[in-house]
């Protein structure tokens, strides 16, 4: 459940830091519902029809693969699940209007039919690979809900994220790593920004990184 | 240089060289160990007695200059399954053993006595040579230790421990280019090799070359089939995350085998991603990007360091790590990566052994999650042999017996592989009807547009899953013979180029006219060969079946049952 005014994380990393893979457990992006799958990635920050047709080759709406992006958005809180194309059989049979659909589990989707009332919603979006790779910057720059304890949990398994920081504000309060650990620990849901800054800054101090291991 | 048969007996402890029976030509790889094994293996021999053979196959391009054409087919009969088995790894053997000239080596008997033995393959024939330092070593010892006997450039194949202890999950190491190791690693054959008392065997190729027959042909069909499997999009994510990409998108299908297949879906999932991997690769100074054979160009393979930096694995893929990781539900990716490494040096197969791991901790030897356990075990049991030690080598069904467990995920006794058929109940056909147990790679590869083979199918029929189940393991058999690596099937799926510029490869190579229905005839060949082989061991149509669990335990998130009946199954056989 996404808090009606989470606070704002916002950080800053240096060139070169890795956190879109933060995106394979999922972030919240508020959407106003009914809308399709093909809609709502076409609104989502720096993503084209281009891409989505040629790139997102794998699409799972509540963990079923999809294959018609007028598929609408369906629950109270849908997740969509996006992915390049992917190798192996069961990478073939996943993808979208593939020909080896045949062999998924020949189960059909009961995507229930969405009010058509207008409201907005959270939707639990993934991206995996490499349009996590290629999005996730822009994504990430133009704010996504997530939990703090999925953000700490990140941390904890990229230690690389946190020597990263060159600033982090929350709700608009400057913060040490330290300190801004202290706060996602108390905090459910968190409107997260992550920008890049342009230059490569020196590595943080000893002290930061021994904290953090 | 033209190919012969090379023949090592171990009984009697000769070899010699022999021309190539003409019904014997046409194959290589997988198609020719198969056709071997069913012309000299009695069906009903013992895996490990002196009438079983293992049989070493460089596919029909290997040697050459050919894309992705380093694969080498081992076979024989399995220890594991009982069944026919062909498995095949990367590494530099399959291209230097056919610049040697040699077709295939077979190695039958078994000596007396307790004397181990090294074999050396060059253009001359095969040299059999007493071993003694290395018995008792894990591969890793025998590749530094035979590269620093060896100052000039060679191959290497290789048994561990496990191997020489005939356990029945054992596998065949071959030496990449960068002194790592890469296995076949399916049905036990490294435990053939140890009953023949070979631990390793080395091949020099001197100044052999493969002679090919069109070059200018074979030049030109290169270049259009490399550039078909560079520019396929499938080919970058390979090259940055690896086979691993796929933990996620299983997972996200709910058909990631997770605590010993009572879930579709891993908790930790992330922790042992492809993202992830990929991420403490460049942290840790690893490479993402790195080819198990020379002359791949997709370069799925990736240098895993541990948290020193230094190398502790490679080759880490999907399927193992989700076995010790969803399987065993360990989330953490060092763990997996030194059992990963300590699989390697036993010479274990690390899906077999992994599944029997997580059947293990539901027969309450370890809790599920228990990396540390997991290790300890490896190192402590399995590599000392001791009883547990050799329960956990012999695979999963023999560890599923000795703990009581019911749930027990295998096929023919080997061990399925990550991607439960519940929720992707296309590849459960592969699983059950392949002739070598359980096995994902069976059915892998090529469109059925492009090699026209069989009809429409409809996607929402019984049928129409059988069907396209049949005609990917028609083309994987093919392929397998090619001495391709399997993942040229993304650009053949795709690209209307690529699978005629490989049909134009092998008919440049050696100076014929194949067809695409040439290449259909050979699968099925290889196919019914390969049952023929399986029926006269005493299988029949009751041993093509998942085990029961999967019909009345439904799979999470999807709650989905495997409800194939036996018939439905049986009409794959129907060609």
């Amino acid at each position: 459940m996404i808090e009606a005014v989470p606070p704002t994380v916002e950080i800053q990393v240096h060139a070169g830091c890795r956190y879109t893979s933060l995106l394979q457990t999922g972030v919240d992006i508020m959407t106003t519902v009914p809308c399709s799958i093909g809609d709502f990635l076409d609104r989502l920050p720096g993503f084209s029809k281009d891409y989505i047709i040629n790139r997102v080759q794998t699409i799972f709406l509540n963990s079923t693969a999809v294959d018609d992006m007028e598929t609408p958005l369906s629950g109270t809180a849908p997740v969509v699940a996006l992915s390049a194309a992917m190798p192996g059989l069961a990478g073939a049979i996943f993808r979208r209007n593939s020909m080896h659909a045949a062999l998924r589990s020949a189960k059909i989707p009961d995507f229930a039919a969405p009010s058509t009332q207008s409201r907005i919603i959270g939707v639990r979006l993934k991206l995996f690979n490499m349009v996590a790779a290629e999005k996730g910057e822009a994504l990430f720059a133009a704010g996504v809900h997530c939990t703090g304890a999925g953000l700490l949990d990140f941390i904890a398994g990229h230690p690389a994220f946190l020597t990263s920081i060159s600033r982090a504000l929350f709700s608009g309060q400057e913060l040490a790593d330290s300190d801004l650990i202290k706060r996602l620990r108390t905090t459910d849901t968190i409107q997260l920004t992550i920008k890049m800054r342009g230059a490569i800054l020196p590595a943080k101090t000893t002290t930061k990184e021994a904290h953090h291991e | 240089m033209s190919d012969k048969i090379f023949r090592v007996n171990m009984t009697t402890l000769t070899t010699c060289v022999e021309e190539v029976p003409a019904n014997w030509a046409g194959h290589g790889g997988r198609g020719l160990t198969s056709t071997i094994v069913t012309a000299e293996v009695p069906p009903t021999c013992h895996p490990l007695g002196p009438n079983n053979k293992l049989i070493i196959a460089p596919g029909l391009l290997s040697g050459t200059p050919a894309a992705n054409s380093g694969r080498l087919s081992f076979g024989g009969k399995s220890p594991l399954t009982g069944t026919i088995k062909e498995s095949n790894a990367g590494g530099t053997a399959a291209q230097l053993m056919a610049r040697c000239g040699c077709k295939a080596l077979i190695l039958e008997g078994r000596p007396a006595g307790n004397t181990w033995y090294s074999l050396a393959v060059s253009p001359k024939g095969v040299t059999i040579n007493v071993e003694t330092e290395l018995i008792g070593k894990g591969n890793f010892e025998v590749v530094s230790t035979v590269t620093g006997r060896i100052a000039k450039k060679h191959a290497l194949i290789s048994i561990g421990q496990t191997g020489e202890m005939r356990m029945a999950a054992a596998n065949i190491s071959v030496k990449d280019s960068e002194g790592h190791l890469r296995s076949a690693g399916r049905g036990g054959l490294g435990a053939v090799m140890g009953s023949k008392r070979v631990k390793f065997i080395t091949i020099d190729p001197q100044d052999g070359k493969v002679a090919i027959a069109d070059p200018e042909k074979f030049k030109a069909a290169n270049k259009i089939f490399t550039k078909a499997l560079t520019s396929h999009p499938i080919s970058q994510g390979l090259g940055q995350y690896g086979t691993n990409v796929l933990v996620n998108i299983i997972n996200e299908a709910g058909g990631l085998p997770t605590k010993n297949f009572t879930a579709g879906q891993f908790a930790g999932h992330d922790k042992i991603s492809g993202e992830t991997m990929y991420d403490r690769i460049m942290e840790r100074g690893g490479k993402p990007k790195h080819g198990c054979h020379p002359g791949c160009v997709i370069q799925c393979s990736q240098i895993y360091n541990d948290l020193k930096g230094q190398y502790k694995t490679s080759g880490f893929e999907y399927e193992s790590i989700w076995a010790m990781g969803a399987d065993c539900c360990v989330d953490n990716l060092d763990h997996i990566a030194e059992a990963d490494s300590l699989m390697d040096d036993l010479g274990l197969d690390s899906i077999e052994t992994s599944v029997a791991m997580g059947v293990a901790m539901e027969g309450g030897l370890l809790e599920f999650g228990d990396g540390e356990g997991i290790l300890r075990i490896l190192k402590e049991e399995v590599a000392k042999g001791t009883g547990l030690g050799r329960i956990i080598g012999g695979g999963a069904g023999l560890v599923g017996k000795t703990f009581g467990v019911a749930r027990v995920p295998v096929v023919k006794n080997q061990a399925i592989p990550a991607y439960d058929p519940r929720a992707i109940k296309g590849i459960g056909i592969t699983y059950a009807t392949s002739t070598m147990g359980a096995d994902h790679t069976m059915g892998y590869a090529i469109a059925t547009n492009i090699l026209k083979v069989g009809g429409s199918v409809d996607p929402l029929a019984k049928e129409g899953q059988v069907e396209l189940s049949r005609n990917l393991q028609i083309a994987t058999a093919a392929i397998d013979s090619t001495g391709m690596c399997l993942f040229i099937a993304f650009a053949a799926l795709d690209d209307a180029t690529c699978l005629p510029a490989l049909i134009d490869l092998i008919n440049a190579r050696f100076g014929i006219n194949l067809t695409g229905d040439d290449v259909v005839n050979l699968g099925k060949y290889i196919l019914k060969t390969e049952r023929a082989f399986n029926e006269a061991a005493g299988f029949t149509r009751t041993d093509d079946r998942l085990p029961e669990f999967f019909e009345y335990e439904p799979l999470a998130p999807h709650n989905m049952v495997w409800d194939f009946t036996g018939e439905e199954i049986d009409s794959f056989w129907d060609f």
